[in-house]
């Protein structure tokens, strides 16, 4: 989307391959600066909501 | 929006908006909408706010008032300081939010809320009808905290807590200040709009100075005891800026129980409860703040100065049909940012949306990621997730939210990335 961003685009990233990245992020499995704090917020099942709504095209 | 394709519904919108609103200027309803929505202010939280209502139920007419035709944001104006940016980089319009998404701008200022009317009277003469009101009107500054500093000082001492001509003069002033020069920073007591702010102001122009003054020194004088992300600051400035030796170009002093209380501005001279004096080239005072005068003037405000709001729907204790959100809106222990007005608006939009379809009420969640810049390479954040507790009071998931755990330089150059691109995302978000 945004050609500067050093945030990764999730254009073409299924619901299944971000609902394992957040809860990889909750669960300490990926190391990253800001997502391991955020995602701890959320049950699993939140995640998986939001997994599926970014997914949306 | 469920089960609605994210895009496509954006798309859709975007030619529905131009029929729905284009050449109609009556208020206060168009035909076929059920409901008006009036939002007052357009910073992030009202923006947000507008455009959400009008993603989450597109017959739901959307008014958003706003006095300026073009908003520079406070986010990123204290990278003005270090000239990584320039106000014509911070200043965002309203097209987006009229084109794309249907929500009526009227440039315009509100002179009188009436209440039991559900109507409010605009400067241009105009009245508008409201079946619910977002408020989102941002800060005012406390005038009797500091005995001497007022409106018309502000052109000498700036405060620069609203971004724009402020920033500006601020940022003349230091570049106009001789080689060993000394600005006061005096930072107020909590809560006050954007905690970590005048600490990333400090680093900022410690980073221009550096390179320019770099005899020069940095004096804040706080009112608290410690602040946001202090731990983070301190070891930043320590590794850029000198911290904790005698030539460092930040120094920090709490006055916690010795508080700034009179300016002298022939003199330039603050003085302490205790007859301390403090002077320096550049005064830059950020003063204690409350809740906009419109929020002051329409009882919406309690005895702090800002507005109380059950926090679920965002509604005004004092007026069920009134919602408050953003700065202005009492949401502690959710900090007073852009981020959390963001997530402020959007909690709000979808209780709104609720309440006129009579459907219930979700439940709440919210965000906050405050991320501040201490060097062009070095990037910090605070972050923070809250929900309802049983009590339904604002409280912070535990075990999420904190400081940056990594300090190493390819942490901190990593946040740095992020602190530009978060804005950016934020940007589009609200604006966009």
């Amino acid at each position: 989307m945004d050609p500067k961003s050093s945030i990764p685009s999730l254009k073409n990233v299924s619901a299944q391959q971000i609902r394992q990245a957040l809860l990889d992020f909750k669960y300490d499995r990926k190391p990253a600066t800001l997502m391991p704090r955020l995602a701890k917020g959320y049950s699993d099942a939140e995640l998986a909501a939001v997994a599926e709504y970014l997914s949306r095209d | 929006m469920a089960g609605l394709s994210r895009r496509r519904f954006l798309q859709g919108l975007a030619g529905f908006g131009a029929s729905f609103l284009g050449g109609c200027g009556r208020l206060p309803l168009s035909s076929g909408a059920k409901a008006h929505v009036v939002v007052v202010g357009g910073g992030f939280g009202g923006a947000t706010a507008a455009k959400y209502l009008r993603l989450l139920d597109a017959n739901i007419q959307v008014t958003l008032i706003e006095p300026k035709a073009k908003y520079i944001t406070c986010p990123g104006s204290n990278w003005l300081f270090a000239s990584l940016t320039s106000l014509d980089q911070l200043t965002v319009d309203y097209q987006a939010l009229r084109d794309r998404y249907g929500v009526k701008l009227l440039v315009d200022s509100v002179t009188r809320l009436d209440a039991a009317q559900r109507r409010l009277r605009l400067a241009s003469g105009q009245s508008v009808s409201y079946d619910r009101l977002i408020m989102s009107p941002g800060i005012d500054f406390r005038w009797d905290a500091i005995a001497g500093y007022d409106q018309a000082t502000t052109e000498q001492f700036p405060h620069a807590w609203q971004a724009g001509p402020q920033t500006l003069l601020l940022a003349r002033q230091l570049q106009a200040m001789p080689d060993g020069g000394l600005v006061l920073i005096a930072v107020p007591a909590d809560p006050y709009r954007c905690p970590p702010g005048p600490y990333e102001r400090a680093s900022m122009m410690a980073y221009w100075l550096k390179q320019h003054k770099p005899r020069s020194k940095i004096l804040i004088l706080d009112a608290k005891r410690s602040f946001s992300k202090q731990t983070l600051f301190e070891a930043g400035w320590t590794k850029h800026y000198g911290y904790g030796t005698a030539n460092s170009l930040i120094e920090w002093h709490s006055l916690a129980d010795n508080p700034l209380l009179q300016l002298n501005k022939q003199s330039r001279v603050l003085t302490s409860e205790f007859g301390d004096q403090f002077s320096g080239d550049v005064l830059n005072i950020i003063p204690p703040q409350t809740a906009a005068q419109i929020a002051l003037q329409n009882g919406l405000t309690d005895s702090s100065g800002w507005c109380p709001v059950r926090p679920l729907t965002g509604q005004s204790l004092f007026d069920d049909f009134i919602h408050v959100i953003g700065d202005a809106a009492h949401y502690a222990p959710i900090p007073k940012s852009a981020f959390a007005a963001n997530s402020e608006a959007k909690a709000c939009a979808l209780a709104v949306t609720s309440l006129i379809n009579q459907t219930p009420i979700p439940e709440a969640h919210w965000l906050n990621t405050c991320y501040s810049l201490i060097a062009p390479e070095h990037g910090i954040s605070v972050a923070g997730v809250y929900k309802l507790d049983a009590a339904n009071a604002i409280m912070p998931v535990k075990g999420a939210g904190g400081v940056s755990a990594g300090t190493d330089g390819e942490a901190a150059a990593l946040e740095a990335d992020y602190t530009r691109a978060v804005y950016r995302s934020l940007m589009a978000d609200a604006f966009g």
